[in-house]
């Protein structure tokens, strides 16, 4: 089971919190934002709604503060509540999905497994190290990677990249090992 | 394992990341392999999670305002030092008398604790406060001390010349030029009181903020410029996305490439059009001389009868030009029949050309209807190689070598650019006169030293505001560059230029390097001869 980061004690802060102090919340939503938001993003198509629900994650995890056992591990806690609203998710939106957006439910479900084992091997430091690697990809896989954030569609990029649709997913399958490595191995980032 | 040749692990990328369809059939088969194969669905779940990582982490922090309603405002005295230095900018005139740094007593206080820590720790220098740091400063200042980096809250100003900087951790790249007047007020934003920035904010950097007296500019990745002054603000988006806030409400409006706005001292905002490019109008004495020259004739368009607008240029496209570029600029009877102006010499295109047609006796016809010059011959290029050609017009702009299209520069509504799809990229961030989607570059071509027939087209379509630039680039050629990064490629030109002429383009090139960040080279040695 993946544990908390070092150097950040979620036990104390939710201590404080619970004892009065709501604005050390902050530090929680800091500390584990880009981890929420990043396992959610993973798994639902748009990203509005994978932020709407990250937000539901903090929103719920406040208000179920006094209900985590301290001394437990806080992380499995949090990401357990963003696991249980995204089945919610996909149970309210799977009454009216379309045939495809069933099949990607369908491929979620039989990779949950490994998907649940992706995430684990995930922690607040390597995904804080994963901006800088993705400085550090060549041109062409850097404008991949960034293309799905700007929301382009692939045949779209296909033909600025002048490269077939698939190309475009060997491009991106090929940067994502890079950035997995770069995590892996970039040393800290220094401290402002 | 290798997944990048399985078209099923592609196939599974692209339902899920694309949403493409597949058949039952497919779809069963899919899921069929991914049932049975182990391998296969560990790399989809690691190209799935960082696929979703790369976007979170990219799309900048939320702001997440049912959590903030739970946890209820930040305590005021959380960014002390940023309240201070905020107090501190808000306070100040615009015509400041202080000279350089100034701080508040608190934050003044603060660093000079810290610089009396750091003396006493033994340290040569405290990095602590170090906000950016200078690549390089150019003008009359350059030399006047070592510069070495800004600090949290330090006011920079710079009366002539031009300043480079790096934001430390956001790794946000800063040119600015003179006059200027900013105060860095931590690594994540700036307070411009007056001048000139463009910003490239990379993935790390995103949500730098550029204040103003009127407006707070947030990047969301991307590459900006901001003017202020003290009749307001200016932003110009030159690649991806900013949010621009309104410092009294919470309301903000998305601008995106190429958006241009003004935002003056009372609130109100003017998004920009087009409009006249503020240059004088090209006097250039095009009459043929000798038989060095790049002969061509002026054509007015004849009344479409209808006002709607880009009508007349729909029409005389359709009927006199596309006919002529597609028998390769040979049939000309197309055009036999439109009324004809002068002979007119090739001076090169370069500038604003609203008296154009009036100056060559093509007046009225040309004013209400609109206008074409078409250029022909056969010319050499300086040495043998591959060319291209950059350059933008507001309407309508085409070359065509050897009866090829090989570059067009028109206004996006231009019937050139719907008719023909000449293959072109677009750069605003390199912007050119009235247009803000900037230069625009057409594909490489390979000429050796013998001749090469070629076909200039460039017109409006109606209306008075015409302006357009072309010019040339040759691969594997340096070329100085602008301030903002932009090469300077020459005019692309069959005849040097006398003095008068150098002149005014000297002025064209002043105005576009101070006011739209492009530029040009006047050729000297760089010259297609006119060989017919």
């Amino acid at each position: 089971m993946p544990q908390d980061p070092p150097n950040f004690d979620p036990d104390l802060v939710v201590s404080q919190v619970i004892d009065g102090n709501k604005d050390a919340y902050r530090l929680i939503v800091a500390e584990y934002s880009l981890l929420v938001r990043g396992f959610l993003s993973a798994r639902i198509y748009h990203l509005d709604d994978a932020e709407d629900l990250a937000q539901e994650t903090f929103v719920t995890a406040y208000e179920k503060l006094e209900k985590y056992e301290i001394g437990t591990n806080f992380r499995a806690w949090l990401m357990s509540i963003a696991q249980f609203l995204l089945n919610n998710h996909w149970r309210k939106y799977g009454r009216r999905a379309t045939v495809m957006e069933k099949f990607r439910q369908e491929i979620a479900e039989s990779i949950q497994p490994e998907l649940m084992q992706s995430s684990d091997d995930l922690n607040q430091e390597k995904i804080k190290k994963l901006l800088l690697c993705i400085t550090k990809l060549p041109q062409n896989l850097r404008q991949v990677v960034r293309s799905g954030l700007e929301g382009k569609r692939i045949d779209d990029l296909s033909q600025e990249l002048n490269l077939k649709p698939n190309a475009i997913y060997q491009l991106r399958h090929r940067a994502h090992l890079a950035l997995k490595e770069c995590m892996n191995q970039e040393p800290p980032l220094p401290q402002s | 394992m290798n997944f990048l040749n399985d078209p099923d692990f592609l196939d599974l990328i692209s339902a899920w990341c694309e949403n493409k369809s597949f058949s039952p059939t497919r779809r069963q088969q899919l899921l069929n392999r991914l049932n049975q194969d182990s391998d296969l669905r560990k790399a989809l779940a690691h190209e799935i999670e960082m696929a979703g990582l790369t976007r979170a982490v990219q799309s900048g922090e939320p702001r997440w305002l049912d959590l903030e309603e739970k946890l209820g405002l930040p305590p005021e005295n959380k960014n002390d030092f940023e309240n201070q230095v905020w107090e501190e900018i808000a306070s100040k005139p615009l015509q400041p008398e202080n000279k350089v740094i100034s701080f508040s007593k608190f934050a003044g206080f603060g660093i000079a604790a810290a610089f009396v820590l750091a003396l006493f720790l033994n340290k040569p220098e405290s990095t602590h406060n170090q906000v950016a740091k200078f690549i390089r400063v150019e003008g009359p200042l350059a030399e006047s001390r070592e510069w070495k980096s800004l600090e949290k809250g330090e006011e920079f100003k710079l009366a002539e010349g031009m300043v480079e900087l790096a934001f430390k951790d956001t790794g946000v790249h800063l040119i600015g030029t003179g006059p200027l007047d900013m105060t860095l007020v931590d690594k994540n934003r700036l307070f411009l009181r007056e001048g000139q920035i463009k910003l490239v904010v990379p993935p790390q950097g995103i949500g730098f903020v550029v204040d103003t007296m009127e407006r707070k500019f947030v990047d969301l990745g991307t590459s900006f410029v901001v003017q202020a002054s003290n009749r307001g603000s200016r932003v110009l988006v030159l690649d991806g996305e900013i949010a621009v806030g309104d410092p009294n409400s919470k309301q903000s409006m998305l601008m995106r490439k190429g958006g241009l706005a003004d935002f003056d001292r009372n609130g109100k905002i003017s998004p920009q059009s087009t409009k006249p490019s503020g240059v004088p109008d090209t006097d250039i004495d095009a009459s043929p001389k000798g038989p060095k020259s790049l002969l061509g004739k002026l054509l007015a368009f004849p009344e479409a009868g209808t006002s709607t607008p880009g009508a007349n240029d729909v029409k005389a496209i359709s009927r006199f030009f596309l006919p002529l570029i597609q028998s390769q600029f040979q049939d000309q009877q197309s055009v036999s029949s439109m009324k004809q102006g002068p002979p007119l010499r090739f001076r090169g295109i370069a500038g604003t050309y609203d008296q154009f047609p009036q100056r060559y006796n093509l007046s009225p016809f040309s004013e209400q209807h609109g206008w074409m010059a078409w250029f022909q011959g056969k010319v050499s290029p300086p040495q043998k190689g591959k060319f291209r050609f950059w350059g933008y017009a507001d309407n309508n702009l085409l070359v065509s070598i050897n009866g090829k299209p090989v570059f067009e520069g028109s206004r996006y509504d231009s019937h050139f650019r719907t008719e023909l799809k000449v293959p072109r990229n677009n750069h605003p961030a390199l912007p050119c006169l009235n247009a803000r989607a900037g230069f625009a570059s057409g594909e490489w071509f390979e000429v050796d030293t013998s001749p090469v027939k070629i076909d200039i087209l460039f017109g409006e379509s109606q209306g008075h505001f015409t302006s357009s630039v072309l010019l040339i680039e040759q691969e594997g050629m340096e070329y100085e560059s602008t301030y903002w990064g932009q090469p300077k490629w020459p005019i692309f030109a069959t005849e040097g230029f006398n003095r008068n002429e150098t002149s005014r383009l000297r002025n064209l090139q002043a105005h576009m390097e101070e006011k739209l960040m492009g530029s040009f080279s006047i050729p000297e040695e760089e010259l297609w001869a006119v060989v017919e």
